[in-house]
C-alpha cells in the first residue's frame, strides 16, 4: 500500500499540507492541488492511485463533485470525498458522481490514513476479482470485468461501493451474509458508523428497482442480507 | 500505520495553531455578509483540527444556520463569539 501517489485536493493551505505531511510520513507519495482545474491537469499529468477530494473547493474553482463526475468519465481511480460534519452526508451519497468513500472534516489523521489503506485494499481486490466475469440473476445483470450493471438490460450507474455490495450479494444470491461480512467485503478491516452500510443499501436499492429490477439486498430479522427475497 | 506519523502531524498542529487562530479571526472580522457562508464552511472543517474545538464547533453551528432558509438572528454577535474564542488566552496560544 506504501509508496501510492495520493491526489490531495483541499484549497485551505493548512489543511492540505496536514493531510499531506500526514501521508508522507505514512509511505505514500503526494501531488496537491488547491482548485478543481488544478486537479483535473494533476490527476492527468501523474495517474494517481487514489484521489482524496475536498467538496468545497471554494467560489471560483468547480467543486470536487464536479472534479469526480470529470474524473469518472474515464477512469475508475478511487476518490474519497472531504466533507464538512454537519453536510448532508445521504444527499452527497446520493449525487452518484462515483466516490467511493467520504471522511468529514475536522479529520483525525489515524481515521484519515485507515480509510485510504482501506479504499486501497479493496481497489486492490476487486482488481484480482476481474477473472470471475459475469452474474446474472432475477434480470440484474452484473458485469464484474467491466464493473457495470444493467436492469432489465437498461443500464445502471452504481458507486463503487454500492456495486461491491451488489456483487457480493448476487454471488450467491440465496445466501444470507451478515452486516459483518458485508462490511468485511467492501469497507476492510475498518468501517465508519453502523448506518452507513443501511445508507449504501438504500441508495443500491432505488438504483436497482428504479428500471423495474427486484428489491434486492432483502433483510433478514438479527441474521443479515440476502440478494433477493 | 506507524506511530511515527504522530509527532509529526502534532508538530505541525502545534507549530500552526496560534497562526491559524488568528488568520481565522481576521478573516472573520473582514468578511462580508456574502463571504461568510463560505468562510464559516472552510473554518468548520479546520478549526478542530487545529485544537480550536470549542470556535471550529461554533463554526459549524452557524454554517449550518446560514444554510437553514430561516433568519439567522444576530449573525455579528456569533462571529465575535468565533473570534473571541479563538483569541482569548489559552487558546489561541
Amino acid at each position: 500500500m506504501s509508496q501510492s501517489l495520493v491526489l490531495v485536493v483541499e484549497d485551505d493551505p493548512d489543511l492540505r499540507e496536514l493531510m499531506t505531511v500526514t501521508l508522507t510520513n505514512s509511505g505514500y507519495r503526494t501531488v496537491e492541488a488547491a482548485d478543481g482545474e488544478t486537479a483535473l491537469d494533476k490527476f492527468h499529468a501523474h495517474a494517481p492511485q487514489l484521489v482524496l477530494l475536498d467538496i468545497s473547493l471554494g467560489p471560483h474553482t468547480i467543486d470536487g463533485l464536479e472534479v469526480c463526475r470529470r474524473i469518472r468519465r474515464d477512469s475508475d481511480v478511487p476518490v474519497v470525498f472531504l466533507t464538512t460534519h454537519g453536510e448532508d452526508i445521504d444527499q452527497i451519497i446520493g449525487f452518484s458522481t462515483g466516490a467511493d468513500d467520504y471522511l468529514t472534516k475536522p479529520v483525525n489523521h489515524r481515521l484519515l490514513l485507515a480509510r485510504i489503506a482501506a479504499v486501497l485494499r479493496r481497489q486492490e481486490g476487486a482488481g484480482r476479482t476481474t477473472e470471475v466475469t459475469r452474474i446474472d440473476h432475477a434480470g440484474v445483470d452484473i458485469d464484474l470485468n467491466a464493473r457495470t450493471v444493467t436492469v432489465n438490460e437498461q443500464p445502471v450507474d452504481l458507486t463503487r461501493i454500492q456495486f461491491d455490495l451488489l456483487a457480493a450479494l448476487a454471488e450467491n444470491p440465496t445466501r444470507v451474509l451478515t452486516r459483518e461480512q458485508l462490511i468485511e467485503r467492501v469497507w476492510g478491516d475498518w468501517y465508519g458508523a453502523d448506518h452507513h452500510l443501511d445508507v449504501h443499501l438504500s441508495r443500491l436499492r432505488q438504483r436497482i428497482s428504479a428500471p423495474g429490477g427486484p428489491r434486492i439486498a432483502h433483510a433478514v430479522r438479527g441474521v443479515g442480507f440476502r440478494f433477493t427475497s | 500505520m506507524s506511530d511515527d506519523v504522530v509527532p509529526q502531524v502534532a508538530h505541525l498542529i502545534a507549530q500552526r495553531r496560534e497562526a491559524v487562530a488568528s488568520t481565522a479571526a481576521q478573516e472573520l472580522q473582514e468578511a462580508s455578509l456574502q463571504e461568510l457562508p463560505d468562510l464559516v464552511h472552510r473554518l468548520a472543517g479546520k478549526l478542530g483540527v487545529f485544537g480550536h474545538e470549542a470556535a471550529g464547533d461554533a463554526a459549524r453551528a452557524l454554517m449550518l444556520d446560514l444554510r437553514s432558509e430561516l433568519p439567522v438572528p444576530d449573525v455579528s454577535g456569533r462571529v465575535a463569539e468565533i473570534v473571541s474564542l479563538l483569541t482569548s488566552r489559552g487558546t489561541a496560544a
